[in-house]
């Protein structure tokens, strides 16, 4: 197992060295440039070019790439341009508001999704059938942000139950957390809920076809038992990866969510820092969810091969 | 009818699918009988409703959607088809038991052999788990698995062909059912292993006490293993006799055909196929339903023949025997 | 095909899902006649009326019409889905077979370069891109196009892999016909259904991207009649009409839930071996 994962995160290298150098060269593409941004419309030759000696921005864009990376793997990812607050520090403070929603938006789609898909199958062409391909149609269809709009219309504006936007800390509230949480994980987790649920219902169709499900029953496994133990506890393997990939997305939607529920997480910052052009804040961000992005593939990969024996490590 | 001796006796089951394109009559009228500790071959083409006799016994198929079983299954003088699942799930594996065609697809891949087996015990006695996991070594080393303790570790994917069927029949004894339906058991395997195989079968069948139908399409397996054989066609049984019987005097033109068209060592003769193909299961003729590929076929045959006495222990379904009366 | 066509056609709501897609397709090619109003225009009059008569889905903050401009966005969405998808199918296919039918070193490089952009979310790759090349509608199209590639060159690059050492390419090879050949000629026609199902499907992300893109003020002109535009300006002004919310939304999903649904439909009928496989 220790060397699967060692190999796993030798093969990880060369991609992650691919991220950094998209992270690094994407926003020297950017039109316009910090500079600009920051002294506004009237500055002197002079201070721009001090300004830009201080950011480094005067070197060959190679050299800049391995002084950045080389700054970056010391735990130096710049400062923002606006704020002057040090890269690592905004996102180290906002990662727990994303991280919080992923992980809401994740529960609510296995605890809905998993039991809804079985129950489908098992009930194959029945109404809960029906009700469950309505749901994983419209779960794949509906845009988080619509969503996110209406439950807003709903259940904000119209029933006044819960708030909606802002952020208060689980630490110092958590109830209050919970309420500002609520609806940012309905809408970004239904999309996710979806699909969960569609792999279910195809996964756990296939296997109770198996002939082991068949062997199941005529050795007297009870039903509940056989649906749970032989046939989901085999149907899981692939329900495992989907969801997988589906939490490396939600870090993308967590970007259209968090700017519609005020939710200062990762992806606002990451929107602010693409709409002001903060080079720094943009690698850092960009560079950190797509960091998140492959552990949480790699989590998924080792949890698959932890499951299913004839994986071999 | 009969006495103590009989342990499983199928009476008129039926078993009809309700499709979108028409009814589907698998098994249409099958009487069997089972003795205590006998071997039953139950001989039929690919799609006679072999299969499907089975499945319909251990009650897996009857309860779904377009499912439609009728008819009498007793076991030891009880009516499967009128027990509920419950009392089902609570028979299964411990009275009688099913193995089937594929041993490579009859194990479940996540899980060890050895807790497969133990699972049986655990279900249906109350023993405890490490009693159950004694029972389940056992059980490997009593069918022929070498170093069992070491094997029980095992999954599915480490075992070999013969290996994975002689676990599930250990899985499908375990718990010593009087009965045990073993669906095509060795089609899947090589020849050689074909052969140990069914040397297990019998072994157990004389250590346990197990009554057993064997269900194979082929007749070079019924000679070896079978004290009697059944014959089926198009959902019914047509032929019923001892095996040595059946061999040397076959009555139904579909039995004699059927054995025509085996090879004989030594013989160099053509084998002789049966011309046609069976009928369609949504569309049976009225009267019998081989005699449109009969040889025979006379008038009559436009009448569904019962399953009549010819000789000692020998019923044949078939207007010919009356005719030459 | 026939038979394509009868599997097909008697997946009810895939025929739904096709109808659908042929009223916007009506709607975005008569545009001009279907809208009652002028999608630009601004009635001071109109301002936030509700839904009614005069204005059939209402009209939003700046009193133009909901209705028209719903009518105008689907230009918008089927256009940017039509050039994306193409763009990101032609790529992506040449991309995907090269590396595949050569191997080698160049499917190295394409499948490190395809793993590298599959680790950033696909909204994050567009809005990076966007933010490179700044707000438009030919802007938006080339992001999404861009992002979408990678899926099509693996789905390419793996359907190559499972024919190129077929029967028939073999005899193809064997009686020299050429590399380039044997690819458009001999592999593609055999790897067309994935490639059709996904395509179907991409639409739907496409159209997705673009509503995601235009509400995050990041896509399309800002003051064209988008339905993401239209949507993130209702977000401001839900609390005094719900319409200017609600209805750009229905449009948005009721497109993408076509495409859904069309696609899942053609996969049935292509491969009926896949049939209801969810993902």
């Amino acid at each position: 197992m220790l060397k699967y994962t060692l190999r796993r995160l030798v093969i990880a290298l060369p991609v992650l060295l691919g991220i950094s150098v998209i992270a690094f060269f994407i926003v020297r593409l950017v039109p316009g440039d910090t500079v600009t941004a920051l002294l506004g419309a009237h500055y002197s030759e002079a201070e721009a070019e001090a300004l830009r000696q201080r950011l480094g921005l005067d070197q060959p864009l190679p050299v800049q790439y391995v002084i950045w990376l080389g700054n970056v793997l010391s735990g130096d990812f710049g400062q923002s341009a606006f704020t002057g607050e040090p890269v690592l520090e905004a996102i180290l403070n906002r990662l727990p508001v994303t991280i919080q929603l992923v992980a809401i938006s994740i529960c609510f789609a296995v605890f809905v999704a998993v039991p809804l898909g079985v129950m489908a199958a098992v009930g194959r062409s029945g109404r809960t059938d029906f009700f469950a391909t309505l749901f994983g149609l419209l779960g794949i269809s509906i845009p988080g942000f619509w969503l996110g709009v209406l439950l807003i219309l709903l259940f904000s504006l119209t029933l006044g139950w819960l708030p909606s936007g802002g952020f208060v800390s689980l630490w110092d509230d958590p109830i209050a957390n919970f309420r500002h949480m609520i609806l940012p994980g309905l809408s970004l987790g239904m999309a996710v809920a979806a699909v969960v649920m569609r792999m279910t219902r195809s996964t756990m169709l296939e296997v109770l076809n198996e002939e082991y499900i068949k062997m199941a029953r005529a050795k007297g496994v009870p039903k509940r038992r056989t649906i749970i133990r032989h046939a989901l506890r085999n149907a899981l393997i692939p329900i495992i990866t989907i969801t997988g990939i589906q939490a490396g997305y939600l870090l993308g939607g967590s970007i259209v969510i968090e700017q519609i529920f005020s939710l200062p997480g990762i992806g606002l910052l990451a929107l602010q820092a693409i709409t002001n052009r903060d080079y720094a804040l943009v690698q850092g961000t960009v560079l950190f969810i797509a960091l998140g992005f492959m552990v949480i593939n790699l989590l998924v990969d080792l949890i698959y091969a932890w499951l299913d024996p004839r994986i071999k490590y | 009818m009969n006495d103590q001796n009989t342990i499983l006796r199928v009476e008129d089951l039926r078993v009809r699918f309700r499709t979108r394109r028409g009814d589907v009559r698998a098994v249409d009228g099958v009487n069997l009988e089972l003795n205590r500790g006998e071997i039953l071959g139950l001989v039929g083409e690919s799609g006679c409703g072999k299969s499907v006799t089975a499945q319909a016994v251990m009650r897996l198929i009857g309860d779904g959607r377009g499912e439609e079983v009728s008819g009498r299954v007793e076991l030891d003088g009880e009516d499967l088809l009128q027990k509920s699942e419950k009392e089902m799930t609570k028979l299964r594996g411990r009275r009688i038991s099913m193995i089937f065609q594929d041993p490579m697809t009859s194990l479940n891949p996540v899980y060890t052999v050895g807790n497969q087996i133990a699972e049986v015990p655990l279900l249906h006695e109350k023993v405890t788990r490490r009693d159950a996991y004694a029972r389940a070594v056992g059980m490997l080393e009593t069918v022929g698995i070498p170093s069992p303790k070491e094997r029980a570790r095992r999954f599915p994917h480490e075992f070999s062909g013969g290996m994975r069927q002689r676990s599930v029949i250990a899985m499908s004894l375990c718990c010593k059912p009087e009965v045990l339906i073993a669906d095509e058991p060795t089609t899947a395997l090589d020849v050689t292993i074909q052969a140990q195989i069914l040397d297990l079968l019998q072994d157990l069948r004389r250590d346990f006490g197990t009554a057993i139908i064997l269900i194979t399409h082929d007749l070079g397996v019924v000679a070896e293993v079978c004290d009697r054989v059944a014959i089926m066609y198009a959902g019914g049984i047509v032929e019923q006799a001892p095996a040595g019987e059946l061999f040397r005097k076959p009555r139904h033109p579909y039995t004699q055909g059927l054995l025509a068209s085996l090879p004989k060592i030594g013989d160099r003769g053509i084998l002789k196929a049966i011309e046609g193909r069976p009928p369609d299961l949504m569309n049976l003729p009225e009267g019998c339903r081989f005699a449109p590929r009969c040889p025979h076929a006379f008038g009559k045959c436009s009448e569904y023949p019962p399953l009549e006495r010819v000789a000692e222990e020998h019923d044949a379904a078939c207007w010919l025997e009356k005719k030459h009366e | 095909m026939n038979d394509v066509w009868y599997r097909f056609s008697r997946n009810k709501l895939a025929v739904f899902g096709l109808v659908v897609i042929g009223l916007y397709l009506v709607c975005a090619l008569g545009a001009r006649w279907i809208a009652p109003y002028d999608p630009y225009e601004m009635r001071v009059e109109s301002v936030l009326r509700e839904p009614g008569a005069e204005h059939w889905l209402g009209a939003d903050p700046f009193g133009r019409d909901m209705f028209s401009r719903i009518v105008h966005g689907s230009r918008i969405s089927l256009r940017v889905g039509l050039i994306a998808v193409s763009i990101a199918l032609s790529a992506g296919t040449v991309l995907g077979m090269l590396a595949g039918y050569f191997g080698r070193w160049i499917d190295g490089l394409l499948s490190r370069v395809v793993d590298v952009m599959f680790s950033f979310p696909d909204i994050l790759l567009a809005l990076v891109i966007m933010a490179i090349l700044g707000p438009s509608t030919t802007n938006v199209m080339i992001a999404i196009g861009i992002v979408y590639t990678p899926i099509f060159a693996r789905i390419a690059r793996g359907s190559v892999l499972s024919v190129k050492n077929a029967m028939f390419v073999e005899a193809a090879r064997a009686i020299g016909v050429g590399h380039f050949m044997i690819m458009f000629r001999h592999i593609l026609p055999n790897i067309l259904a994935p490639l059709i199902i996904q395509t179907t499907l991409s639409f739907a992300f496409a159209i997705l991207a673009e509503a995601a893109l235009s509400f995050l003020g990041l896509g399309v002109e800002p003051d064209a009649p988008s339905w993401g535009i239209m949507l993130n300006e209702g977000k401001n002004w839900m609390e005094h009409g719900w319409w200017v919310a609600v209805f750009p939304g229905v449009a948005i999903t009721l497109a993408v839930l076509s495409f859904n649904v069309v696609g899942d439909g053609l996969r049935d009928a292509l491969d009926p071996k896949l049939r209801g496989r969810g993902d």
